[in-house]
């Protein structure tokens, strides 16, 4: 039997997800009681593949003579960064190679920033310097039990923990916020993990409750991911446009030796006066 | 070499890696690049790896741009490091078990199985069918299909004289593919 073309746009709606609900209903009983149906079905599935698999081809090829381009001085330019002052590279999973990269991610920013026009607000600003912390502090493995550090937790909790964080990383920072919201209670033990809660907040639009969780890990004696806590308390006041705050918080950074965000604060501080 | 200053919104950004436009692919290049390039290769990678990590990372990007399911909620520098990150952890984390064998990858239920290999077999087909139909047929799926653009968008994209006249081409393409593919079956 032949198809006719109102069933090809049928089809094709149905594989590019823009069917009603009646019409999937629709295709799913004739996928089941028409087997002329259900071949072209398969066969348009094959096409949409097909054409799915070219427009990849063609983007990576396009990407890869950008690359050709592009990427021997970029790279070049980054070798030089490195050499001039930022050390030697050290293993994964060791905490230092974060204060290395996002500090050489942000210096190549500060390089852009320079080329830029100088009427920066303080969310231009944001953007420019913002790179989200990478997770350094919840490990998950399948059948992984709680770890050292999140002795505090039941099983489940730290389960819902681990949730949030997978969100936090592929950047869905509604969801990782609301999940961190849910599951984390503000005690000295969950700083690190009110350090990414307040990230996630401040990436979803919720500045406000961001600035609290960073002050309140940002005042305590001594905490987890600490030095973050005031980094990222600098940031939020940027986003929030409150500048004099934000300078405060810099200046107490740069003015600390030890402290692994100096130079960027250094940096930021010269670019918002 | 001297960087190009920053001259397009989120929204230009994703709709240039839509359309694989070249200025913005540079852009694109040129920004983000250099901060997975170090993310890399001080930890363990090489350039080449680099290269894939950030390649896959853009890939990753414009499938989330197309998926009606997903918000990009931060901007697309932040997501594509995010994506990055976990993508080289995760390899990292692979060749770490690979050096420590022992976990079982489950099976696929058998029935799913099948489906897969008849689907992969159209696939199979219809990859080596989409040369033989023309540039103007294979425009009009990549845009339609990969792209998800409407056929008025199709039709400015590629200087045709509208949506209608892009529907009834895509339709007789398909009916195209539709007899190299049966014969093609039959004479093999």
């Amino acid at each position: 039997m032949a198809i006719s073309d109102k069933d090809i746009e049928l089809i094709e709606r149905y594989l590019l997800e823009e069917a009603t609900t009646e019409e999937k209903e629709e295709v799913d009983r004739r996928i089941h009681e028409e087997p002329a149906f259900s071949e072209q079905v398969q066969f348009m599935r094959g096409v949409v593949r097909a054409a799915e698999n070219a427009g990849k081809e063609q983007l990576r090829k396009k990407l890869q003579v950008k690359h050709e381009q592009l990427a021997p001085s970029l790279e070049q330019e980054s070798e030089k960064e490195r050499d001039a002052g930022q050390g030697k590279s050290v293993p994964l999973y060791q905490r230092r190679w974060l204060y290395y990269a996002t500090g050489i991610a942000a210096l190549l920013i500060v390089g852009l920033f320079v080329l830029l026009p100088s009427n920066n607000t303080g969310n231009s600003l944001y953007n420019n310097y913002f790179e989200a912390q990478p997770n350094e502090l919840v490990p998950y493995a399948r059948g992984e039990q709680v770890p050292a550090g999140f002795g505090h937790l039941s099983q489940e909790e730290y389960n819902l923990i681990v949730r949030a964080m997978k969100h936090y990383e592929r950047g869905n920072y509604q969801e990782a916020s609301s999940l961190f919201e849910e599951n984390v209670r503000r005690s000295a033990e969950n700083a690190g993990l009110i350090v990414y809660m307040a990230i996630s907040e401040m990436e979803s639009g919720k500045t406000q409750q961001a600035i609290e969780n960073l002050l309140y890990v940002n005042n305590l004696k001594e905490a987890t991911l600490q030095d973050e806590a005031g980094w990222y308390l600098a940031m939020a006041y940027l986003k929030d446009n409150q500048q004099e705050k934000a300078r405060n918080r810099l200046r107490d950074i740069a003015e600390e030796s030890q402290h692994p965000y100096r130079d960027r604060a250094s940096k930021l501080l010269k670019e918002l006066k | 070499m001297k960087k190009k200053k920053a001259q397009y919104n989120d929204q230009q950004i994703l709709e240039g890696i839509r359309s694989s436009d070249d200025e913005i692919l540079e852009y694109v290049y040129q920004q983000y690049y250099p901060m997975i390039y170090k993310m890399v290769v001080t930890n363990s990678g090489t350039s080449d790896e680099a290269r894939d990590i950030f390649q896959e990372g853009i890939m990753v990007l414009y499938e989330k741009f197309l998926d009606k399911n997903f918000e990009l909620t931060c901007s697309p520098r932040t997501f594509l490091y995010s994506v990055c990150s976990q993508t080289w952890l995760n390899k990292l984390n692979r060749q770490k078990k690979r050096e420590q064998p022992g976990e079982e990858i489950p099976d696929q239920p058998e029935d799913s199985e099948h489906k897969k290999e008849e689907s992969d077999h159209i696939h199979f087909w219809m990859k080596q069918l989409l040369q033989q139909v023309g540039k103007s047929c294979r425009d009009i799926l990549v845009k339609k299909y990969y792209e998800k653009r409407r056929d008025m968008e199709i039709a400015r994209d590629l200087n045709l004289s509208g949506a209608d006249y892009v529907k009834t081409q895509r339709y007789r393409c398909l009916k195209q593919l539709r007899e190299l593919y049966t014969s093609m079956v039959k004479n093999y």
